[in-house]
């Protein structure tokens, strides 16, 4: 007797359970036909380094001189994504450097003469990241030092960062040693530069002009000739 | 300029309004459904209504991100709301309110259309009664919130994003309707 009640208590169950799968089943379908509508109104954007692309997004701890490491940089909250060509608006100088590599230490003052020269015009930032090579360790202090010049012994792996050459960078500095931007930006190597236009579009990239055009020179030609002469 | 989608969520939520009347209950009884059933397919109705108008908020957002424009809504307030990664996204979680109703509501969807498809009362209703008033109970808090940012607390207030204010009413009218079905299955009306 007991065991005919559990049979027909496990027959209600599943009967139970047929209720739940079909409309399982009603879900998903609900749910194809949401990425259905996702993929219908999705607008193909290529975002990359690459030259005409759309730049990746840049999102991390930001810092300027004298103060603290604060909130995040949000590069797309900078761009003027209505901007087209002829229109007035800041162009973006996106400076990939690891502040233990000597390339970065010297560039620094290279950097300093952009600033001088096209800060009015050029919005620049500075993202630190971490390349990984044995005996280079970087921190926010480090990176910190290295922007401001300040006495912290670590910067180009065992200098004092006050002696890099170059003024104070008054400029964003980032960190991103922690996040995926190197391989958004298919960082190999630093230093690595960007220049975008005010849309966010990448205009330049310092590896499709490797040992042809120098940051210098390719600030000159998109942005100087512009506007005069720099 | 009224979005043609707007209206096609806003006619959804209305249309699960409709079963919810007591004055359908001629056109259902044909059917055969009961006073509790029309409510459930009330319940379904407003579920998929909010799942279409989060889904909506996450196209918008991908039009902003990819492009800076967006033709999926013609608001300002779209813009301002779901453009902007501080307001839109969820704190401490970190995703965006979108995929937050996506899920809230795909998870209230399926117990709905459970508790629509099962006729016989079963051991398992009660539980995922409670469960889905409690989920769509604790939504209510962030709707609170996300309807504060708009009247209050974004630099721009009073400003409405269209699309977002749709998906906080399917939320309310889900947490209301799982709370009526919640005190009939309590007072021993589940299938009347």
């Amino acid at each position: 007797m007991m065991n005919k009640v559990r049979r027909n208590r496990n027959l209600m169950t599943d009967e139970d359970g047929d209720a739940r799968i079909t409309a399982l089943f009603g879900i998903f379908a609900a749910l194809t036909l949401m990425a259905g509508l996702m993929v219908i109104n999705s607008v193909p954007v290529e975002i990359g380094p690459e030259e005409g692309f759309l730049a990746p997004n840049i999102t991390a701890p930001a810092h300027m001189p004298g103060g603290s490491w604060g909130d995040d940089y949000v590069l797309y909250d900078h761009i003027d994504r209505d901007w087209e060509s002829g229109m007035s608006g800041k162009y973006f100088l996106i400076q990939f450097i690891d502040t233990d590599c000597g390339h970065c230490w010297s560039e620094g003052e290279e950097m300093s003469g952009l600033y001088n020269d096209y800060s009015e015009y050029v919005d620049f930032v500075s993202v630190a990241i971490s390349l990984g090579n044995p005996g280079w360790v970087s921190s926010k202090e480090e990176i910190a030092g290295f922007q401001e010049k300040g006495n912290y012994v670590g910067c180009n792996s065992d200098s004092n960062c006050q002696d890099r050459p170059g003024e104070v960078h008054p400029w964003i500095y980032v960190d991103t040693r922690s996040d995926t931007e190197q391989s958004d930006w298919e960082v190999g190597s630093t230093p690595f530069a960007v220049i975008l236009d005010p849309s966010g579009h990448v205009i330049w990239n310092m590896g499709a002009h490797y040992q042809q055009e120098g940051l210098p020179e390719a600030m000159y030609r998109l942005i100087g000739s512009n506007l005069g002469g720099e | 300029m009224v979005d043609t989608m707007l209206l096609v969520i806003g006619a959804v939520l209305v249309l699960g309004i409709f079963p919810c009347l007591p004055q359908s209950k001629d056109f259902f009884s044909k059917s055969g459904l009961t006073d509790t059933r029309r409510s459930l397919l009330g319940l379904c109705i407003f579920t998929f209504g909010g799942m279409i108008a989060s889904v909506w908020t996450i196209i918008i957002k991908n039009d902003l991100e990819a492009t800076g424009a967006t033709q999926s809504c013609t608001s300002a307030g779209c813009s301002a709301l779901i453009g902007d990664y501080n307001w839109n996204t969820m704190p401490i979680i970190g995703i965006e309110w979108g995929l937050m109703g996506l899920l809230a509501f795909t998870i209230l969807g399926l117990i709905a259309l459970s508790l629509f498809l099962d006729e016989s009362n079963s051991s398992w209703v009660h539980s995922w009664i409670n469960a889905g008033t409690i989920i769509s109970g604790a939504g209510l808090v962030p709707v609170a919130w996300l309807v504060s940012v708009e009247l209050f607390l974004h630099e721009d207030a009073v400003i409405i994003c269209p699309f977002c204010t749709l998906a906080h009413i399917a939320a309310v009218l889900t947490f209301v309707l799982f709370f009526i079905l919640r005190k009939k299955h309590d007072n021993g009306s589940w299938n009347t």
